[in-house]
């Protein structure tokens, strides 16, 4: 059917609170989906329940994640680690946090590409430069040699992505990855990724509570609502004729401070 | 006018090295200078690092500038630390964990002795509840409330000594769309209700849009533009105004 990812009725749990209630949906090769809602509506543990790296507290009750004719969810741990990473790539938010701050950028690069990809360190050291250009940095051989405290929000959000491309992912997913940084910063970054998928040609999740991002890549987008997809629409049409209450309230905060 | 702000510099020295025998001047601020009316809402933009958040700390004698001075209207702001108030970009770390939130609104009320034992919490739920919150918040800790509702928190607190000037920096960027429109509307009801006198400080301009007279758009320290707010829309005169404009448009 095309579709490169496709979850069905997925349910996880923090003890007996439901933070994802059921939901369904699919990404097509190539596609943008956005999941768009508040904090709390579910967004972010949706996105690490597919690769199963949700928190010890949570538990998925049930559901399936279905990607290239495997169940992730009941693929054994070792099977999926080849998954994840390579196949499957994440974005988040904060990306300093997810940097380790005693490496440098190129060491932290290199190691990605060594794990999932068996390369000589020389090897390495070329495609990690490769991919600091890949995202546009200027100029690759400082910012290899750079801490991530000494990058800027934007640099290392770029530094991230290109670690997260290193092995050519089929699937990105990025967690409000523009969500930090300033609104300048936050467009470059946007139309980095869209950049990205056109010349590498991989599908993405792109999760965010502000619609304005949504209107600048998505093809399709769900939005989640207290652990459920409330609506599912095509790009205009969501604007056009919104549906749940809300996806209205969404729109209404974006008219209001989400555009000029 | 209730505030002056007059060629304020700020340098900062940053050390390096394992002796920290290396220094290097860091110029955060470069000759700053505007005025602000009382009842006034002035807006201030720029991108992280542009001195936005050093200008607030200056103004609230947090940090006191290289050259320079700030100057406050002495007949309006008489006792500073009760007349001044300042809300901060993050209520995760703005609250104190371990207190309950009585504790936290009433702390400015016991600091400046402006309400006898007996009627603070009255006081306190008087305030919650001009900040949408109930009564039973009271009892309850920072961590059992979301973000928007800590902010909410924050705002009682800065509320409390009843302030004549808030600066508010970045108070509603970490918190979801929805929620900062609400907290938007909060904030321009508040300066009703309060006779309240606001610096904004943000980096996104649809939001100052909103809520500033006037904007200052500020960029390595400068101020590169300082207009009406409706002009900065129509004409803006600098180039890194539209720029940020331009983000802003998406």
């Amino acid at each position: 059917m095309g579709h490169l990812i496709e979850v069905n009725d997925l349910r996880v749990s923090f003890g007996a609170t439901p933070a994802v209630d059921g939901i369904s949906f699919q990404i097509r090769e190539n596609e943008v989906l956005v999941l768009a809602g508040e904090s709390g509506s579910g967004k972010t543990v949706t996105a690490l329940a597919l690769t199963r790296i949700l928190p010890a507290s949570a538990r998925i009750v049930s559901g399936s994640v279905t990607f290239r004719g495997q169940d992730l969810l009941a693929l054994k741990e070792e099977g999926l680690a080849q998954t994840r990473g390579r196949d499957i790539a994440y974005i988040f938010q904060e990306p300093a946090s997810f940097l380790n701050p005693v490496f440098t950028i190129g060491s932290q690069i290199m190691e990605a590409i060594i794990l999932h990809q068996a390369r000589t360190k020389q090897d390495a050291r070329k495609e990690a430069l490769a991919l600091l250009g890949l995202v546009q940095i200027k100029e690759p051989e400082r910012v290899f040699a750079s801490y991530p405290h000494q990058l800027s929000g934007g640099m290392n959000q770029r530094v991230f992505t290109a670690m997260s491309l290193a092995c050519r992912p089929k699937l990105l997913i990025a967690d409000e990855p523009t969500t930090a940084l300033d609104v300048t910063v936050e467009s470059q970054i946007v139309k980095l990724l869209m950049d990205l998928k056109k010349t590498l040609g991989f599908s993405m999740l792109f999760i965010t509570h502000n619609l304005a991002l949504a209107k600048k890549i998505a093809d399709r987008v769900c939005v989640m609502y207290r652990g459920k997809i409330v609506e599912e629409a095509g790009m205009p049409a969501l604007f056009a004729r919104p549906q749940h209450f809300h996806t209205k309230e969404l729109i209404a905060a974006y008219e209001k401070i989400g555009k000029l | 006018m209730i505030l002056e702000v007059k060629d304020v510099s700020k340098v900062f020295t940053v050390e390096r090295g394992f002796f920290k025998q290396k220094a290097q001047a860091v110029r955060a601020l470069d000759a700053v200078s505007f005025r602000l009316e009382q009842f006034r809402t002035l807006g201030i933009v720029g991108e992280s690092g542009s001195g936005k958040t050093t200008l607030a700390k200056i103004i609230l004698r947090l940090v006191s500038p290289t050259q320079g001075a700030v100057a406050f209207d002495p007949a309006r702001i008489t006792d500073f630390r009760k007349d001044v108030q300042i809300i901060f970009q993050n209520p995760y770390n703005s609250l104190n964990a371990k207190m309950r939130i009585l504790d936290i609104i009433a702390e400015p009320l016991r600091i400046h002795r402006l309400v006898p034992r007996k009627g603070l919490k009255e006081k306190v739920a008087a305030l919650l509840s001009m900040v949408g919150l109930d009564r039973a918040s009271m009892a309850r800790y920072p961590a059992e409330f979301s973000g928007g509702q800590r902010q909410r928190i924050c705002i009682a607190r800065a509320l409390a000594t009843q302030p004549k000037f808030i600066v508010l920096d970045e108070p509603i960027s970490s918190l979801d769309l929805t929620i900062q429109a609400q907290m938007l509307d909060l904030f321009m009801r508040l300066k009703e209700e309060c006779r309240l006198t606001y610096i904004f400080i943000s980096h996104n301009l649809a939001v100052v849009k909103h809520i500033a007279d006037s904007v200052i758009v500020m960029r390595d320290g400068r101020i590169v533009e300082a207009c009406d707010t409706q002009a900065i829309f129509t004409s803006p005169q600098n180039d890194y105004t539209r720029l940020l404009l331009e983000a802003a448009r998406g």
